[in-house]
């Protein structure tokens, strides 16, 4: 059974793609069966992580307007990150990065229910573990829709007002959609905070666990979505956040099985 | 650090002072040598020509068996000898000859025709045996009443051949005397400067050691988030130098790092999770009352469960 993971921010800037392709990376290297969609068609951008910056023939777009089947957009990354050795693959469904197809996009939306068929056919067709989605900032329909069939929410923060805010409302609209799991993680905390007080503090204002707290680091910022972080430099407190919430996603997959 | 330092010079100032004590000594006493040898050489020398020759002659002709002190002859060089000895007391002056091819005293030294060879051992012989022909030194030489310098010259006769030699000796503790003189004028000198030149060390090491160890303390307290540090004194005054230059640079150090802590914890300040529970709600009501998330919550379970049905 597929556990379907939603990877959302209130805001743009959390660092949604970086975790979400290093959490599903490390995963697909600890041997699960993981796929990655780019539902963020407006901004795409998790294909530069996988390390693709050329367009690409066949993208999530085609799929949304009906040009091709879901399968065809898919494009197997398992050997970058080394995932066969331990049985593991990890599949990319980029969005297209081309103008027209963004502008298009924005001016005449999508079939959401397409979008939703799309989702459960990779499941399916792909004897999926764990599909991520990484989805566009701000609550649209869209990004309801994939937080509505996701088993886990993970909902990326920054450390500051307008995201401590704005994850308020996300949280209570996921409850309202009875979201099984919701998972917070706090991204880009400076290392001069007090991690135990924070955690706290963030229990109590949401009532919802915090999956990791990343800190802020110079060396994530200058590496600049280049490449799989946690997997070049897996010693840095970042990485060892991001097998945290990889941790997380594993126990919960052990613990109760998508039914 | 004050005691390294003060043991590294202690070193180098034993090593330098200890070639200075030798070298004064064992420069004096070869002096002292030297001019006690030129002395000797001349003095003998000196004797051999004034002393009359005639009378050396006729001494020189008595037999063994004869009282040389019923001859004026002899009597006349005893008096030379011993006023030789009386203008240099130290000296001990004697005339000697060749008899038979053996040498033996004739006046002053051991009695009249005694054989030098009993009392003087064999190399001091030699070097008398050479007195013979030319003036000769002897160095350092021990015999059974002390040890000596010597000199020795022939008196020639008026056709060139010798008729006897003058002997000189001089006893060699005068040489000790001027290395103890030495030892005794330099030693207090040395001595003297080298705890004048430890207390400076000390005095120096403490100069630099003191505002080190009030920048040590200052750093622990820095460690100890205390940031007011208390440099008056060591940092630039009237005279800058190193040290006021690197007191200056840890209170500017200490400032910054204080500034920057200041900034990062009004940083943390803003790190309070606050939300506006009136403000969410709006919100939350805002989208919840769209007839879409109407739609969508009533059908969320049923979208969930068929995402799992394969």
């Amino acid at each position: 059974m597929t556990t379907v993971v939603s990877v959302h921010s209130f805001r743009g800037g959390t660092g949604k793609s970086n975790t979400t392709a290093n959490v599903a990376a490390n995963l697909a290297a600890a041997g699960s069966r993981v796929a990655v969609i780019d539902t963020d068609v407006q901004s795409p951008g998790i294909h530069t992580l996988f390390g693709f910056d050329q367009d690409f023939e066949h993208t999530l777009d085609d799929y949304l307007w009906g040009k091709i089947a879901i399968g065809d957009a898919v494009h197997d990354v398992s050997e970058l990150v080394g995932a066969q050795e331990s049985g593991g693959r990890l599949f990319l469904v980029p969005s297209s990065m081309q103008a027209t197809d963004i502008a298009r996009i924005l001016r005449d939306g999508y079939d959401v229910v397409r979008l939703n068929e799309g989702f459960r056919e990779l499941a399916a067709s792909l004897d999926l573990d764990f599909l991520f989605i990484d989805t566009h900032p701000g609550l649209n329909e869209e990004t309801m829709l994939s937080i509505t069939v996701s088993d886990i929410l993970l909902l990326l923060l920054r450390p500051d007002q307008q995201d401590f805010q704005g994850t308020a409302v996300t949280v209570d609209i996921a409850r309202r959609l009875s979201v099984p799991d919701l998972q917070l993680v706090l991204n880009k905390v400076p290392d001069v905070v007090d991690l135990d007080d924070l955690r706290a503090q963030m229990d109590s204002a949401y009532a919802a666990p915090t999956a990791a707290i990343l800190p802020l680091s110079t060396e994530v910022v200058i590496n600049a979505s280049g490449s799989l972080f946690s997997l070049t430099h897996p010693d840095h407190a970042w990485s060892q956040g991001i097998r945290d919430i990889v941790g997380v996603l594993q126990g919960r997959e052990n613990a109760e099985p998508a039914v | 650090m004050r005691w390294k330092l003060l043991a590294a010079f202690a070193a180098a100032f034993t090593v330098v002072f200890a070639f200075i004590a030798f070298w004064v000594v064992h420069n004096a006493s070869e002096v002292a040598q030297q001019r006690l040898t030129e002395q000797l050489l001349a003095s003998a020398q000196g004797a051999a020509t004034d002393l009359p020759r005639k009378a050396v002659a006729e001494v020189a002709a008595l037999s063994a068996d004869a009282d040389p002190s019923e001859s004026a002859a002899f009597r006349r060089l005893e008096d030379e000898v011993d006023s030789v000895q009386a203008i240099i007391p130290s000296i001990s002056p004697y005339i000697y000859g060749e008899e038979d091819g053996q040498l033996e005293y004739l006046v002053g030294g051991d009695p009249f025709r005694d054989p030098v060879a009993r009392t003087a051992p064999a190399s001091t012989v030699a070097y008398m045996q050479r007195g013979l022909t030319t003036t000769t030194f002897e160095p350092e030489n021990t015999d059974e009443y002390g040890t000596w310098i010597s000199a020795y010259s022939p008196i020639t006769g008026k056709d060139g051949t010798t008729i006897a030699v003058v002997g000189m000796d001089y006893p060699v503790t005068y040489v000790q005397e001027v290395q103890q003189l030495a030892r005794e004028r330099v030693f207090p000198v040395l001595a003297i400067s080298y705890a004048a030149l430890m207390l400076l060390v000390l005095l120096v090491s403490t100069l630099i050691v003191r505002p080190l160890r009030r920048l040590t303390r200052a750093s622990g307290r820095i460690a100890e988030g205390e940031y007011d540090l208390d440099l008056s004194g060591i940092t630039r005054g009237r005279f800058a130098d190193e040290m006021s230059d690197l007191a200056d640079a840890f209170r500017i150090m200490a400032g910054k790092v204080a500034a920057r802590e200041r900034t990062l914890s009004s940083q943390v300040k803003r790190l309070q999770v606050q939300i506006d529970a009136a403000k969410r709600d709006r919100s939350v009501k805002e989208i919840t009352e769209t007839d879409f998330f109407a739609d969508l919550s009533a059908k969320a379970d049923d979208l969930r469960a068929r995402m799992h049905r394969q």
